[in-house]
């Protein structure tokens, strides 16, 4: 059985709870307050789930969950077992703008990176552990078109892994500018150079794929950024690791010259 | 006559004038070794303004501009290539040709550690008068042909006959000043940029496909194939393909892009089709001229041979 308590005060438990996204069901609260010796009211609410009360959770895994198989609540990614806790994920620090980073992946060619394979997952759990209601698998593929171009297609992938069929993506786009020793800033904000901005959300489908051009400038190192929002068939969403919905794909680092464009040959990871 | 010596201090003079004009480059392309496929080189043509200390404008060609306003509040630049006229050691294949290497050549190692194995010679390069002078520099195997421009104190062209390499500059203007607003992005760029965009989407929009000009055949079969056109023009049949790149079978290109135009025209590149690392094929039907470009390895003649009979007709 879990057992978690999330400082804060009283009157606030209730409104933190609330806002926990990703976690439906019953949740009960016990909310009560101490006072310090300095005077001050400290308020505490415990959260203690019900033995083999079921909650469901969605959130993004590097792996699946094991089907037919009831998976610790030890085993789950430590931002779902936040969720699990009733609390909001830590922002992740990134050096990307709003915590984007790289999920590892490969560079098949010069031209090429594809992200490794991401799970979003719906999971029912008790307090013996979780077993998947709903996944789907998620990638990004990037492909810079190169040479003297200045355009990349990302491509979105998102398939059922296990569960109902029925699911719902939506994308957001961004471009980012790797600013060596300093925090990264978007290509858009960055300078006027005919980068496309943002897009997005935008409903997506598997395999779609959307081509941008990242800006007209050489001498610098760009990289996409996707965030693939999945909305499970119950209508619930995926929470990330920074506590917000989607999945945060870094795309690998894009080395632009004046006269060539390819992928670096390595890359910042957003941590 | 001015020796080498006195040529290499030119290239030094600062500071450098504002220039226009056109670079052309050429460089070899990889094969498998043994001369397969047959050469074909890649050219590759910009417009170009340069405005001292750093600022650039090249219009590459269909769409490709690169535009750099020089701003040292930047910091550091990522570029990992180096500056100026340099060679690799993966020479001819792992350089960049552009006309900063030409004109801002001054802190150039391989002009640095050169010494010339004749006596310059006066020449005249596209309308200016010039020095050449062949060079022996230790990060070539080959001879390295330089022309040098006296008055502007930049090099005129850079050639390696040996390797197939060359690159220069020609139609040059060098006016009295350059405005700030030809290293921005205006409105007349961005007009052009979304022309570009609207006339790639109608090719894609309008080519589904099953109505893509796709060989039947392809080493390791099909199923990895999900071909689209992503470049092209409606008024001439240009059209350029992606057949997939992604998930292709072991020992097999691991991309690949086929490219439909009118015979005879200069060949359309896009993409990384214009890197040396590149294998190219070509071949013409009764309508077309084709090319094909592959990632990783070439086809066989073999292999080659199948694709092309396995093309739609007419």
């Amino acid at each position: 059985m879990s057992r978690s308590h999330v400082r804060s005060t009283a009157v606030a438990a209730s409104a933190v709870v609330a806002a926990v996204a990703g976690v439906t069901g019953a949740v009960p609260v016990h909310a009560h307050t101490t006072q310090y010796s300095d005077g001050k009211d400290v308020g505490y609410f415990a959260y203690q789930p019900l033995a083999k009360q079921n909650r469901m959770v969605g959130f993004l895994s590097d792996r699946p969950l094991p089907e037919n198989v009831v998976t610790p609540v030890s085993g789950l990614p430590s931002s779902a077992r936040e969720l699990l806790a009733g609390r909001s994920a830590v922002t992740p620090q990134t050096d990307t703008p709003r915590g984007y980073k790289l999920r590892k992946g490969n560079t098949p060619t010069n031209y090429i990176y594809k992200s490794a394979d991401v799970y979003a997952i719906e999971a029912d759990c008790d307090s013996d552990g979780c077993r998947p209601v709903q996944q789907v698998k998620l990638a990004i593929k990037e492909y810079v078109r190169g040479r003297t171009s200045k355009n990349w297609e990302i491509t979105f992938y998102a398939s059922r892994y296990s569960g109902p069929s029925h699911f719902h993506m939506e994308y957001y786009y961004e471009c980012g500018v790797n600013i060596p020793n300093a925090k990264d800033k978007t290509c858009s904000t960055w300078k006027h150079d005919g980068a496309q901005g943002h897009a997005g959300p935008a409903t997506a489908v598997n395999k779609q794929y959307i081509v941008k051009n990242f800006g007209k400038t050489p001498v610098v190192t760009k990289f996409p950024m996707i965030n693939l929002l999945v909305t499970f068939n119950d209508g619930s969403e995926a929470i990330g690791d920074d506590g917000k919905p989607g999945e945060k794909f870094r795309g690998w680092d894009v080395c632009v010259t004046k006269t060539t464009t390819k992928l670096c040959h390595s890359t910042g990871d957003g941590s | 006559m001015a020796g080498w010596t006195e040529l290499r201090e030119l290239l030094h003079r600062t500071p450098k004038p504002a220039v226009e004009g056109r670079h052309v480059s050429v460089q070899p392309r990889r094969d498998n070794g043994q001369g397969w496929p047959p050469a074909s080189p890649v050219r590759l043509s910009a417009r170009f303004a340069y405005r001292p200390p750093g600022d650039w404008f090249l219009d590459h060609g269909n769409g490709d501009i690169t535009i750099e306003a020089y701003d040292p509040a930047d910091g550091p630049h990522a570029d990992d290539s180096p500056s100026g006229l340099d060679f690799g050691p993966q020479f001819p294949w792992d350089l960049a040709p552009s006309p900063e290497r030409l004109i801002s050549c001054a802190d150039s190692p391989a002009l640095a550690e050169a010494t010339a194995l004749a006596e310059p010679t006066n020449v005249r390069h596209h309308g200016r008068d010039a020095w050449a002078v062949t060079l022996r520099t230790p990060s070539l195997p080959y001879p390295l042909h330089v022309v040098v421009d006296p008055t502007a104190g930049i090099l005129l062209s850079a050639e390696v006959e040996e390797a197939g390499y060359r690159e220069e500059l020609s139609e040059l203007d060098f006016p009295a000043r350059l405005p700030d607003s030809r290293f921005e992005w205006n409105d007349v760029l961005e007009a052009a940029e979304k022309a570009h965009q609207i006339r790639r989407d109608q090719i894609v929009a309008s080519h589904g496909e099953r109505t893509l000009p796709l060989p039947a055949f392809w080493p390791g079969g099909l199923d990895h194939f999900e071909p689209k056109a992503f470049d092209g023009d409606p008024a001439t049949g240009l059209l350029a393909m992606d057949l997939y790149n992604d998930n292709a079978p072991a020992d097999t290109p691991t991309m690949a892009v086929l490219i439909r135009q009118r015979p005879d025209t200069p060949f359309f590149e896009p993409g990384w089709v214009a890197d040396p690392e590149a294998f190219v094929h070509h071949w013409k039907d009764s309508t077309w001229q084709w090319t094909l470009a592959l990632w990783g390895r070439p086809l066989t003649p073999e292999e080659l041979e199948r694709v092309i009979n396995s093309m739609p007709k007419g």
